[in-house]
This record gives structure tokens, C-alpha cells and sequence, in this order.
């Protein structure tokens, strides 16, 4: 715990590669944190747990005039969070509150909420940063949204290389529990809920729901094949709705200003903040809380700027899998899904920002991405299992100055045909990056491949 | 029933169905390496990708349901491109090693490259090797290079052995298949992993190298081993039987086989098999001729019946024998003037025979015993006696079939045993009256002998109670017990008022036959 110690009061001092700033913009999540006020306590003194109170009916306001029943019933948190335009911020951008309403609540046996903490998207640290120093709004959020569901049991799936997270989020159940948040009949009402940490392994792969699912049973994660999709065969065949940390960090604040103020600090469609990690060369890596359809260029200047005064070369908006976006078009866009996605012809995924400046050599960083889903491909479908290696090895030979002028066709060739013939999305993660990249910076590739070497030679 | 356009014809299956079946129904080939009739989907192959209307990717025949109206086409530009991708991808890291592969003739993944591969391939980086694993003496994984990662051998052993000795371990191109710590695969179902692998990864380690499949010359046979009778396909090359493999029939061994149907065969090229008549005389084992032989037999026999009379001659025929062999054997015994003549060799109580013209048989049909709710098998050690049969009672039991059983000794069957009743085989028939006096206080009825039943007692009378179909089974142990009339009748008495089949699960090819 002492090295976790120094690290936090390393970000503390500098400001730096955590939340602990002032550079947000309306910030919800990491309002207010400073790396050590993330106990129950404090989240109360934040407002924490009062969205709770809201729905259960136990803070003190007056009984629905026509049922004569306090607080909110499931319908009404369902409708709230369908109002605020709240998108699953784990990178699909799936509306939650359509998610919500797809869970069979009649459903006569166990019922299951998982949240996906699985963070394993290289770029991303956001989920870390929420579980660390404010783990009791993802509780709160995901009681919430038991409570939504009708659900009374949840897990919390956390990547297997946070090991100080998995123990905050411990310790902070704990605090819960004794304090009757969790557990029968929360604070006095009939609504039970219990909720379980459960450490990954660390595989990236177990990052996709199905996957999940199938670790958090015990098994090897693999991903499912759907449908059945988990609202009606998730954990242990039971309907089953997953979301990402974030997402559910969301939730208490849309419940205590309901749905439309957190539409309105974002654009419609596109509701509320959003927390990017922004890494890469700036000069103040760190997560950055932002309004939905902040331009990108305030958020760049909110992060430092590029690092060293140089030029910005491109940026991955979305956490690695997402396809690069060249520096004059990216300055141009907004961040939030839409804008990202019709006008960038990207994703705004898990919101990890990799800023490039001109010093980087896109075939070198494309070499290690593709080494990335090599080695993390399951296995289990063919494309990806096969053509993910391939996609690598290509790569590797052109940057060893071993390329041949067809490879390029055939680098398209093999990424587009894992795209789309896979169980889960991996495939798809391992194929973007590699049409992006062949797409938008292919004279890099073929300069290394004529002249035997990278165009940018002065890689940092 | 949903009704499809395929290909642009129409096809009607019952709603839960996949695209693939309604392929089959139309006989329409999607090619395919997971999917497997008989085993649960797993789509991880990609071969079977269609094009459905309205979906924006190319679809897997064998996991996507049917819906009312959907169009599917099989053969469009999307599909075969989808699927000639995949067979890219397949090939890429498949050694080319088909002239010295067992598969090479019988391998789909062979056929189907024919129709979907390049004739080039245009992968020129290194190829995976992947070690060669030894796992006994049956199965051979010498080339696990080749392997295609569909894990069908996998998901046998989950589904329809019982027991899961390959599994996949690894990640990505890691991903390899091999037994949990280099144990071996002991299953007495293993030999069928050969068959369902798609290439040659798995292989038949009696006949590596031995011949090649379209050398052989096919005959049909009915494996002796059981009373199942399992429908084989021997092969043979110049008079020699080189090989075994199922003979698919869904009203007996559907597609699989037991390893002693599958590699008996090597006994009959065995050195110390009997091939010529011989005499012993003088304490010496002599060489003769068949003529020879058979007067000194005759004669013999004929002496007997001067001396000692017809009655002193007797008949002890193998169950094992053919319906021929056991008639012209009893037609000898009966020209001699002897009526001596019975085949139930291991028996130890002869009063339990069925009536005349009728035998103690299964009591019902063999496919049957794969959709039964609730069993009783008294006395058997299912998995090595009849492995077939206790293929299909696991098939009920993993659709929620309860199994209860009556043994000597802990067994492990491979499937979930509801309850397990555990005594000496000589107080079989006192578990079995606590069986029937709890079935009798459950129904309010006189029980057929005075017996205290105790809670697993209660527990199996309730299990017999519940669901429709039921069998009560009785073991070779059971037909062989000094009290086998007792464990019958009681048997029967249950059967009777649970409205249970009572049948034997038969211990010899034609211990049926013979006793009709």
C-alpha cells in the first residue's frame, strides 16, 4: 500500500495522469476529489447516496400525491435516465436507459446487474480513477439501477492489474454495508441489494460482456456467440444487464437533477459529461472531465497542449481500437459520439485520447497496436485467431524494411476481412486501427517500404 | 413452424431452429467445421458466414435462429466471400502436409479448400508449430499443427462422453488443444473424437500409416461387443480388416461407437489368434486338418452317447455367437438326443426366464433411453458394460432426466447421478424391497415385502413417481445376481406401480436372440 501511497501523492503534488485538478469543465464523477476524500463519509458530504435516498423515498419529501407512495418507482428511474441521454460511456455508446428497459423485470428467478470495471483498452484509465477515489457513486449507481431492474444481486468485474482499485472497492462495499446501503431491506425499505467485487486476471478480452460473463462464472473467458443476447442469457444463463463504471458513476447525479439538466450540460443525443483519459504527447496527461461536444481543441488546451510546442500529428479519439483521426480534421471535431463518429469516421469509445505529435512514426505505433491485439486475441474464431497475427506480422516486416509494394493492398485486404466475421468485437478492434492508419498516413508506409526506413526517424 | 427463403426457396422449420437446419432440411450444403448435428453450437470456425437480408455482416448459419420470413441467401457474393476469407484464415497456419496425412481423402477441411481456397496462398510469414501431445494408445496427436481450433473433440467430451479430456488452453494463436496436465484420453468413447475432427489433427493411432481411405473397400457389420449391436463400416484392404468407424443409425448408435467396437479389429490380425484346428494329445497341443478335427470330435461325441447316454452330453453356447452359429449348434446337441443347451453362462438363478416364445429383453426401444425422465439401473457399471446406453441415458440426464442407481460401489458414470444407492450385491434385493415399500407408502398401497424404507429409498420412490417416461433398469450384475428373480419381480412390482419400463440392458450381442 505504501508504493500506492507515493504514487497518489505523486499525482496529488503534480496534478498529473490522475483527476486531481482544476482543469475539468462541469465536472460530475471527480468533482471534488483530491485522492484521499473517498470514503463514505466524505461521498456524503458530496451529496453521495441522497439519489438513493430520492428513489427508496427516504429523504423526507412527500409521498406521489396519486399512489401515495414516496420516492420514484422503476418506471420513473427508467424514464429519467432514458431523458438525460445517458450513453454506455465502456465505449459502445449503447443509450442505458433503453438497455434498462430491455431487462425482463417479470422474470421469475435470479436476476443479475454486472458492472464492467474490466478496463483493459490501452489509453484508458478512467475506470481505475472512479473505483480509486470515488468507489461509493458506483455503488450508489449501480444500486440505483438494481433497484431500476429489479435486481438483488450485482458484481462488480475489475480488471485484474488494478490491484489498489480491487481493494478500495473492498473496503468501500464494506463501508456501505455496515452502513445499510447494501444488503436486506435498505434503510428500512423492501428493496435488497447485494453487490460483490470480483478480481479479473488482467485479460483484455474479458473486457466484452459475454466474456466477462463467462469469467466471472469461472470459466475461460471467451466470448459468447449472440444472440442470446445477456437481457435474456447472461450470468449463469440468467437475464443479465452489464454497463461500464462510468456509466453507472453517472447515475446518482442524473437521479438528483434529473434527466434533462444532464442533457443539457452535453447536446442532445449526447447527454452529459464525459471522463477522457488523455494521454500521449501533452504536456499534462491525466483524466479530464468534459461536457459532451466539448471541441476537441479546448480539451487538448486543457491537457497542456501538445507536448514540447510541437505539432499535433493525429489523435486516437476512442482507446486504441478506435481508427486514428489526422491532426487538421480532428482539431475540427467535437468530442462526443456523433461528431466523432459521422464527421471523424470514428468512435469516441472508452474516451482515451492518444495524442501523436510529428515525431511519432505511424508505422512503429501501428506495429505495437497490432502486436496488442495479437496477443490478446482469445483464440476461439478463426479471423481473428489467424488474421490478427497476420495483420502483425505484416506490419512488422515493412517496419523491419522488409516490405514488398503488394503489401499494402494486402494489409487492407486482411483487415477487412476479419472485420465483421468475428464472434465479438475484437476483431473488429484489431482491423480499424490497421484501415486507418493504411488510409490516412499510407505514404509513411510506402516510404518504408521504398527507402527500408521510417519517414520520421526522430521517435522519442 | 417458420418458414424461410433459402437460396430462394422456401423452407419450413419449427421456431428454435437455425439457419443450418433449415439447409439441411432444403439440402442445401453450408460448409462448416464446428457445427455438428449431434454437439452444441459453438460458431467459432466462421465457414458457415450467409448473407442475411437486413444484416449488415455476414451471419453463421449454424447460431443464427430463424425468424418468420427471413431471406437467406447462401451462395450471393457476400457469403462466398465471407466464407472465402475464413478459408484463407484457416489455411494460413495448416501445414500442407496432405500427401503423408492420415486425413488426406476423408479431410473437410481438404474438400472444402477445393471449393473456397486460393490456389496460392498469399501468406509468405512464418507458420505456427504447434507440439505433438501423447494421450495413450488409441488416439493419436502427432500433428496438432493442424489443428483448426474448432474444438468439436472439446465439446464430446463435455456433451457426449461425460468426462472433459481436451480442452482448448492458451489465448490467440497460443490457443492449442491438449488433456489438463498431460494426462491421457481414457474415455471408452475416445475413438469417436477421430471421426468428428475435421482434419487431421486427431487420428487413429493403430492405423497411422496403414492405409489410405480410398484403398479401402467398405463392408457393413453390427458390433459384437454389447447388446446394443452397434452398426459398423469395416474396412478392409486385400482381405485385411484395416480399420473400424460407426455406421450411422439414429435408432441404435446414432453416429458414435465404443473403443472396443472401434479397434477389436486388431485382434483379428493378432499373432496368437487360433487359425488351424489343433488336438491335444498326449498333453500336446498338435496341428491338424479340419477333417481330422471334426471326426476325432464326432467320434468322440458319439462315444459319449454310447457309453453315458444322450443325457450325459450338454451344450454351453456364448450369447456372443452369431443367431447361425447358436442354431446349427443347437441342432447338433438336439440330433445327438440331448436337450442340454443354454447360453446363460454367468447366470446363478435360472427361474427369472420370460415366457415362452418371449425373452427378458430392454423393455423398450434403444433410442428411447435418450428421452426417459426418470431411471432406475440397478446392478450395472454402465459406462464399461454398455457405454452406448449410457451415452443415451446421459443425453436425457443433461436435458433433466433424474438417474438414481442401485451398485455395489461408487461409480463414476459421467452424468449426474440423482441418487446412489450403495450396498454389498448380496443385500441388493433388501435396498431394493426399501425402494418398493417407499414407492407402496407414497401410494397408500400394500408394499410387496415387509421392508423399513430410509430417506434415499423415499427419495428415489419420488424421483420414479414424478415425469412421464421411465425405465427401471437391470444391469448384467443384476441378471447374473444368485437372486435375479427376486431383484426382477421387485423390479417389476416398482415398474408396475410407478408405470416404469422394466427391462435388462443385455449383456451379450445375442443374449436376446438366443433365449426367443
Amino acid at each position: 500500500m505504501s508504493q500506492a501511497n507515493a504514487v497518489i501523492e505523486r499525482f496529488v503534488a503534480t496534478g498529473q495522469e490522475s483527476c486531481f485538478h482544476d482543469r475539468h469543465i462541469n465536472p460530475q464523477i471527480v468533482a471534488g476529489l483530491n485522492g484521499a476524500n473517498w470514503r463514505l463519509k466524505d461521498y456524503e458530504a458530496r451529496g453521495g447516496y441522497a439519489a438513493l435516498r430520492k428513489i427508496l423515498g427516504r429523504d423526507g419529501s412527500a409521498p406521489n400525491a396519486e399512489t401515495g407512495v414516496a420516492g420514484m418507482t422503476q418506471d420513473e428511474v427508467i424514464a429519467t435516465v432514458k431523458e438525460s441521454g445517458l450513453r454506455g460511456r465502456g465505449g459502445a455508446g449503447f443509450p442505458t436507459g433503453l438497455k434498462w428497459s430491455f431487462m425482463p423485470r417479470q422474470f421469475p428467478g435470479q436476476k443479475y446487474l454486472v458492472c464492467n470495471s474490466d478496463e483493459g483498452e490501452p489509453g484508458t484509465c478512467k475506470d481505475r480513477d472512479i473505483l480509486m477515489y470515488n468507489p461509493h457513486v458506483v455503488i450508489e449507481g449501480m444500486a440505483i439501477a438494481a433497484y431500476a431492474m429489479g435486481i438483488s444481486v450485482a458484481y462488480n468485474y475489475i480488471h485484474g492489474e488494478i490491484f489498489s482499485a480491487y481493494d478500495r472497492f473492498e473496503e468501500a462495499l464494506e463501508e456501505a454495508r455496515a452502513a445499510g446501503f447494501l444488503g436486506k431491506g435498505i434503510m428500512g425499505s423492501g428493496f435488497n441489494f447485494e453487490l460483490h467485487a470480483h478480481h479479473g486476471f488482467g485479460a483484455y478480452i474479458c473486457g466484452e460482456e459475454t466474456a466477462l460473463l463467462e469469467s466471472l462464472e469461472g470459466k475461460k473467458g471467451q466470448p459468447r456467440f449472440k444472440p442470446p443476447f445477456p437481457a435474456s442469457f447472461g450470468l449463469y444463463g440468467k437475464p443479465t444487464t452489464i454497463n461500464n463504471t462510468e456509466t453507472f458513476a453517472a447515475v446518482p447525479w442524473i437521479i438528483r437533477n434529473g434527466g434533462q439538466a444532464y442533457l443539457e450540460c452535453g447536446k442532445p443525443n449526447n447527454g452529459g459529461t464525459k471522463i477522457f483519459s488523455v494521454s500521449g504527447d501533452v504536456e499534462r496527461p491525466g483524466n479530464y472531465e468534459v461536457p459532451m461536444g466539448t471541441p476537441f481543441a479546448k480539451l487538448l488546451e486543457l491537457a497542456g497542449g501538445v507536448r514540447g510546442g510541437r505539432q499535433l500529428k493525429a489523435v486516437i479519439p476512442g482507446g486504441s481500437s478506435s481508427p486514428v483521426i489526422p491532426a487538421d480534421l480532428m482539431m475540427k471535431l467535437t468530442m462526443d459520439y456523433d461528431s466523432i463518429a459521422k464527421e471523424g469516421g470514428s468512435m469516441l469509445g472508452s474516451g482515451a485520447v492518444i495524442v501523436m505529435d510529428e515525431t511519432r512514426c505511424m508505422v512503429k505505433s501501428l506495429k505495437r497496436l497490432s502486436y496488442f491485439y495479437m496477443h490478446e486475441s482469445c483464440g476461439q474464431c478463426t479471423p481473428c485467431r489467424e488474421g490478427t497475427g497476420w495483420l502483425w506480422r505484416l506490419v512488422d516486416r515493412i517496419e523491419r524494411g522488409e516490405g514488398k509494394p503488394s503489401d499494402m493492398a494486402l494489409l487492407d485486404n486482411v483487415a477487412e476481412n476479419i472485420m465483421g466475421r468475428t464472434i465479438c468485437a475484437l476483431g473488429d478492434a484489431a482491423a480499424m486501427p490497421v484501415r486507418a492508419m493504411v488510409k490516412h498516413f499510407r505514404h509513411e508506409f510506402e516510404h518504408c517500404i521504398e527507402h527500408k526506413q521510417c519517414l520520421v526517424t526522430s521517435d522519442v | 413452424m417458420v418458414e424461410i427463403e433459402l437460396d430462394g426457396q422456401k423452407v419450413e422449420v419449427p421456431p428454435g431452429s437455425m439457419v443450418m437446419h433449415a439447409a439441411e432440411k432444403a439440402g442445401t450444403f453450408i460448409p462448416h467445421f464446428c457445427y455438428h448435428k449431434k454437439l452444441s453450437i459453438a460458431a467459432n470456425c466462421r465457414m458457415c458466414l450467409v448473407d442475411v437480408e437486413k444484416a449488415p455482416k455476414p451471419m453463421p448459419a449454424c447460431a443464427t435462429p430463424v425468424t418468420m420470413g427471413m431471406v437467406v441467401r447462401t451462395k450471393s457474393d457476400k457469403a462466398i466471400k465471407a466464407q472465402q476469407s475464413v478459408m484463407e484464415f484457416l489455411l494460413i497456419n495448416h501445414p500442407l502436409d496432405c500427401p503423408i496425412c492420415d486425413q488426406g481423402g476423408e479431410c473437410q477441411l481438404q474438400d472444402l479448400a477445393v471449393g473456397y481456397g486460393a490456389s496460392k496462398s498469399r501468406y509468405e510469414e512464418e507458420k505456427r508449430v504447434v507440439f505433438h501431445k501423447d494421450v495413450g494408445p488409441l488416439v493419436s496427436m502427432e500433428e496438432m499443427s493442424r489443428c483448426i481450433h474448432c474444438t468439436r473433440c472439446v465439446r464430446f467430451g463435455q456433451e457426449i462422453a461425460g468426462v472433459m479430456e481436451l480442452g482448448m488452453s492458451h489465448r490467440g494463436e497460443h490457443a492449442e488443444i491438449e488433456t489438463f496436465v498431460g494426462q491421457s484420453v481414457d474415455s471408452e468413447l475416445s475413438g469417436n473424437m477421430i471421426d468428428i475432427c475435421p482434419v487431421g489433427a486427431l487420428t487413429s493411432k493403430p492405423f497411422r500409416y496403414q492405409a489410405r481411405t480410398w484403398e479401402l473397400s467398405r463392408r457393413k457389420s453390427v458390433s459384437p461387443h454389447d447388446a446394443t449391436g452397434a452398426n459398423l463400416i469395416v474396412q478392409v484392404k486385400n482381405h485385411r480388416v484395416m480399420r473400424v468407424v460407426p455406421l450411422e443409425n439414429d435408432a441404435v448408435n446414432e453416429c458414435w461407437i465404443a473403443d472396443r467396437d472401434r479397434y477389436s479389429y486388431e485382434a483379428l490380425n493378432g499373432e496368437d489368434r487360433l487359425t488351424q484346428p489343433m488336438l491335444k494329445q498326449g498333453g500336446e497341443w498338435k496341428t491338424v486338418d479340419w477333417q481330422t478335427a471334426l471326426e476325432y470330435v464326432a467320434n468322440g461325441l458319439k462315444q459319449v452317447k454310447a457309453d453315458h447316454g444322450a443325457n450325459s452330453i450338454g451344450l454351453l453356447a456364448s450369447p456372443h455367437s452369431t443367431v447361425e452359429e447358436l442354431a446349427l449348434a443347437g441342432a447338433l446337441v438336439r440330433g445327438l438326443g440331448s436337450e442340454n443347451i443354454d447360453s446363460r453362462l454367468r447366470a446363478a438363478d435360472f427361474s427369472n426366464v420370460g415366457a415362452n416364445g418371449t425373452a427378458r429383453w430392454l423393455g423398450r426401444s434403444l433410442a428411447s433411453l435418450s428421452t426417459v425422465q426418470r431411471v432406475l439401473v440397478v446392478g450395472s457399471n454402465l459406462r464399461k458394460d454398455q457405454p452406448l446406453m449410457a451415452q443415451r441415458l446421459r443425453q436425457a440426464v443433461r436435458q433433466g432426466a433424474q438417474l438414481s442407481a442401485l451398485v455395489a460401489q461408487p461409480m463414476d458414470w459421467a452424468m449426474r447421478v440423482h441418487q446412489s444407492l450403495v450396498a454389498p450385491s448380496a443385500d441388493w434385493v433388501m435396498a431394493l424391497s426399501g425402494v418398493a415399500a417407499a414407492v407402496a407408502e407414497a401410494q397408500g398401497v400394500a408394499a410387496p415385502v415387509s421392508a423399513t424404507p430410509t430417506e434415499t429409498d423415499r427419495a428415489i420412490a419420488k424421483s420414479l413417481l414424478g415425469g412421464e417416461h421411465k425405465a427401471i433398469l437391470l444391469g448384467n450384475a443384476a441378471a447374473h445376481h444368485e437372486k435375479a428373480s427376486s431383484l426382477l419381480a421387485l423390479a417389476q412390482w416398482i415398474g408396475e406401480h410407478t408405470g416404469a419400463t422394466v427391462g435388462y440392458l443385455g449383456e451379450a450381442a445375442n443374449s436376446v436372440a438366443i433365449e426367443c
